[in-house]
């Protein structure tokens, strides 16, 4: 089967056309740092099945980055059939500066001008015959967006792909090119393939190079010796880089007939730069923005006009809708989905209960409070993590997180971060382990070891449950607070927790220095509604996938071992406690007494504690559990309108006596404690050995431990926030002189 | 036994036993446990570790 | 008149004379086009004055204050 590979700058659509040619939905991204491993897919359209290769998008063939060595090295050595260079063609030099590297390899290669549609839509035009004479390759133009020229640059790859073709060069110098030469012909003597491109590596002084072929090194220093040019000195590199570009803006760029002779123009995406980076109001709209998003989704009083309105206007008391629409104020649409699919999981709960009725009481317990308490514990939340995943993909795809990672680079700076660790961190609110993946495009190790630790603390879709429902839990039953407000406060603690830890971090055990930023800012554009829609779909199906597995199996697991004793005798409801769930969760119990919810809590106080140990298969867990444990308990005590996770923490606070710190806590503690297992396997392949790893988890539970029991004890007795005060000055003081004991033995 | 009883044991068994071996399985191929987002998630196998990201 | 590109304000272009700075850098400037003769347009600068954003070879690059340093370039 024949392979080919797709090489391209990064954001050229080099995704798309994957997708396009393989058939595969992925994400698409549209600002640096979305990174995807290299992929492979099938091309079903001939008669003979080709296997596509994604490489990672590159700038050049530099070992300047792993993405560059992982593109170079499976060229030259896993030696596909043919490479298929994409090309974003209103980028057309900076593009064509892969190209010209690409060429210097032994390789078919068909050149896919993309982006067509944006080229016509200026009015400019690119003659892609003179381009393709010039070039020595096929040249094709598509649009991998709407999906056209595929065929067409497929028939074209497949067509060149056994013919064999030599790499050339575009140095036009003499004196290098005879140097080139020379070297070429002694690197053939040696058997090496890819005589020309190693040539010219070589004579760039590129260090892999070097290392592999230190016997020709002599001859480019020789030839140093005796050439100099104005401007370069003996620096080759610079001067290759030159030339190449000195060859593009000759012969490539003429062919780009611009409509618009203008050289700068202004663009409608600077226009709203001017107002989204401002100077001053830059971050504060970021921050408003953020704030208005969660408002959409969480708030319970629309844009404050719950006092406006006339009593039981929008309530729709007494209907089967009662409550949906809003209750003293207006419900959100993240929180109106939420009460429609209540409405739905009440319908079922009472139709199944009705009809095990006759059955044995086990049977009703385990599938009406078991199964279905948890599982609806949390179904009622999949609308809001849908409507937050929607706002935050707008951000993403529209490229105003870019922007946002612009501006807060000076700030992230003095955190030992650049902006570009922003990004991954975002991610995290959608889901911890492609954020963690994503940390790959931070060269620097060290700051990738420190971002990818505290990605879990930018809470994910999973967590989204317990924010809500404790929030929800806390409004509803101290009568204090919105919704909104608590939900947002606790995501920024989250946030403000990570750079704290981050700024510890690089004072410490990941001591570096600050990161390059260089960073490519696409302009801004409408988000794809069809993207947003599959993504949205993608995840509905996921978090389903999950609930009536993972989450599925767990209730099950967690209501059979609640409800037998270590004898195995069957319990019921009132006896929990007897139960092996029950002593396991009062053996751990005390564990969480400086967090609030351990011993200190009465009735059933170690579910807390459970219910947080399940959050280690899979967060939804802790809301699920929560669930079923209280669902057991409706009909032993005070019936409390059960409302999906809400109504259970409501329940066990009731039963247990827990106070409003203490959930702070337990949020607090669920948000920054070791994530799910699926988090903790993506983090351990992104940490460069073992060590770091085991400190990984180390630092996961003190931070939580820390952070938890502040807002505990602080929440509790305000004096506290002073002995926490002097550890953190005594700690800071201890860092500050090691790090000066440090810097002298250093000197 | 009744009979609501045996189904109830059968699926109960079924639907913990399929997850935790779909679980050690996907462990045995080396997918990691994946992700909350398919759509981005294509390192389910992890195959080399040298492999880098991608920009797309 | 030559000055490095940090020294720029918003809305002056200039034509690059040479790029210094540690190889890591210099490299990852040239990768993205910044090569001598290359045209570099300032076109932003985020608060407080660094990052700023550059127009070169027709797109937007952003850069900090201490890599901008390194361009020298002679100004239109």
């Amino acid at each position: 089967m024949h392979r080919f590979a797709l090489a391209g700058n990064p954001n050229s659509g080099k995704t798309t056309l994957f997708n396009g040619l393989t058939g595969s939905t992925a994400h698409v991204g549209n600002w640096p740092g979305v990174t995807v491993d290299k992929r492979e897919g099938v091309y079903k359209k001939f008669d003979e099945p080709i296997a596509i290769v994604d490489l990672p998008g590159i700038y050049s063939l530099s070992p300047y980055t792993p993405e560059e060595v992982i593109a170079r090295n499976y060229i030259l050595d896993e030696k596909p059939d043919c490479v298929i260079n994409i090309i974003d063609a209103t980028n057309l030099e900076r593009n064509l500066y892969l190209t010209t590297q690409l060429l210097e390899i032994d390789v078919p290669m068909v050149l896919a001008l993309n982006m067509m549609d944006a080229v016509e839509k200026r009015g400019d035009y690119i003659d892609e015959k003179a381009l393709e004479n010039r070039l020595g390759i096929p040249v094709v133009k598509i649009s991998a967006l709407k999906g056209e020229g595929l065929d067409k640059l497929m028939e074209r790859a497949h067509q060149v792909c056994s013919v064999i073709r030599y790499g050339k060069t575009v140095i036009e110098d003499v004196a290098l090119k005879h140097l080139i030469g020379d070297i070429k012909i002694a690197l053939e003597g040696q058997g090496v393939s890819n005589p020309m491109f190693h040539a010219v590596k070589l004579a760039e002084f590129d260090e892999i190079e070097v290392l592999m072929h230190k016997d020709t090194v002599n001859m480019v220093e020789a030839f140093k010796k005796s050439h100099q040019y104005d401007g370069f000195g003996d620096d080759f590199e610079a001067l290759i880089a030159d030339a190449r570009y000195k060859y593009i803006t000759k012969y490539f760029s003429p062919t780009l007939k611009r409509k618009n002779k203008e050289k700068f123009v202004v663009t409608p995406s600077d226009k709203a730069d001017k107002v989204l980076t401002h100077k001053i109001w830059g971050i504060p709209i970021f921050l408003v923005i953020l704030f208005t998003i969660f408002h959409l989704t969480f708030s319970e009083n629309l844009f404050f006009l719950g006092g406006l309105l006339p009593e039981g206007w929008v309530s729709f008391e007494g209907t089967a809708f009662e409550g949906v629409f809003g209750a003293g104020g207006i419900n959100s649409p993240g929180v109106m989905l939420m009460s429609l699919v209540e409405i739905l999981t009440t319908f079922i709960s009472d139709g199944v209960a009705t009809l095990l009725a006759t059955s044995p009481e086990w049977v009703s317990g385990l599938i009406c409070d078991g199964v279905l308490g948890g599982i609806f514990a949390i179904l009622g939340f999949l609308p809001q993590i849908l409507v937050l995943f929607l706002f935050f993909s707008i951000l993403e795809d529209s490229g105003y997180m870019a922007r946002i990672a612009f501006i807060l680079d000076r700030a992230l700076r003095k955190f030992g971060l650049s902006g570009r660790a922003f990004l991954p961190m975002i991610m995290g609110f959608g889901c911890s382990v492609p954020a963690m993946i994503n940390t790959r495009t931070l060269a620097d190790e060290k700051e990738k070891i420190a971002t990818v630790r505290v990605i879990p603390f930018f809470s994910c879709g999973a967590k989204l449950p317990i924010l809500t429902a404790v929030s929800g839990a806390i409004v509803g039953y101290f009568g204090v607070g919105n919704v909104d407000f608590i939900t947002y406060g606790m995501y920024l603690i989250g946030m403000i927790t990570a750079l704290v830890a981050v700024v510890l971090m690089r004072e410490t055990t990941l001591k570096g220095d600050t990161p390059p930023f260089i960073m490519e800012l696409p302009a801004y554009h409408a988000p794809q509604l069809w993207n947003l829609v599959m993504l949205l779909w993608d995840k509905a199906k996921h978090f389903i996938h999950k609930a009536f597995t993972i989450i599925l199996a767990s209730t099950i697991i967690i209501w059979v071992i609640s409800h037998f004793s270590f004898s195995w005798n069957y319990l019921s409801d009132d006896l929990m406690h007897q139960s092996i769930l029950g002593g396991l969760g009062q053996l751990i119990q005390p564990l969480f007494t400086p967090l609030g919810f351990g011993s200190q809590l009465n009735g059933m106080g170690w579910v807390f504690a459970v219910a947080a140990i399940t959050g280690l298969i899979a967060k939804e867990n802790v809301v699920s559990t929560l669930g079923t444990l209280a669902t057991c308990l409706i009909g032993t005590m005070i019936d409390i309108e059960s409302d999906g996770g809400v109504g259970a923490v409501s329940i066990m606070i009731a039963n247990t006596g827990i106070t409003l710190p203490a959930l702070l806590a337990f949020i607090a503690f669920n948000m920054t404690t070791i994530p799910c297992f699926a988090a903790v396997a993506a983090a351990k392949g992104e940490m460069p050995n073992k060590k770091k790893f085991n400190w990984t988890i180390v630092f996961w539970v003190i931070t939580s431990y820390i952070v938890a029991s502040a807002l505990y004890l602080i929440g509790t007795a305000w004096w506290t926030a002073f002995l926490y005060l002097a550890v953190a000055i005594v700690a800071i003081t201890i860092i500050k002189f090691t790090n000066k004991k440090r810097e002298k033995i250093g000197k | 036994m009744q009979p609501i009883e045996i189904i109830v044991i059968v699926a109960c068994v079924l639907i913990v036993g399929g997850v935790i071996f779909k679980a050690i399985y996907d462990k045995k191929k080396g997918k990691s446990s994946c992700c909350c987002d398919c759509s981005k998630c294509t390192k389910c196998y992890k195959k080399d570790q040298n492999d880098g990201g991608e920009n797309n | 008149m030559i000055k490095t590109l940090d020294k720029f304000s918003i809305g002056e272009s200039g034509v690059v004379i040479s790029v210094s700075g540690e190889r890591k850098i210099k490299r990852r400037l040239y990768d993205m086009g910044i090569t001598n003769g290359a045209e570099i347009y300032l076109r932003k600068k985020a608060p407080l004055g660094d990052p700023i954003e550059v127009t070169v070879r027709s797109y937007e690059l952003s850069l900090r204050n201490s890599e901008a340093s390194c361009i020298t370039l002679e100004v239109t």
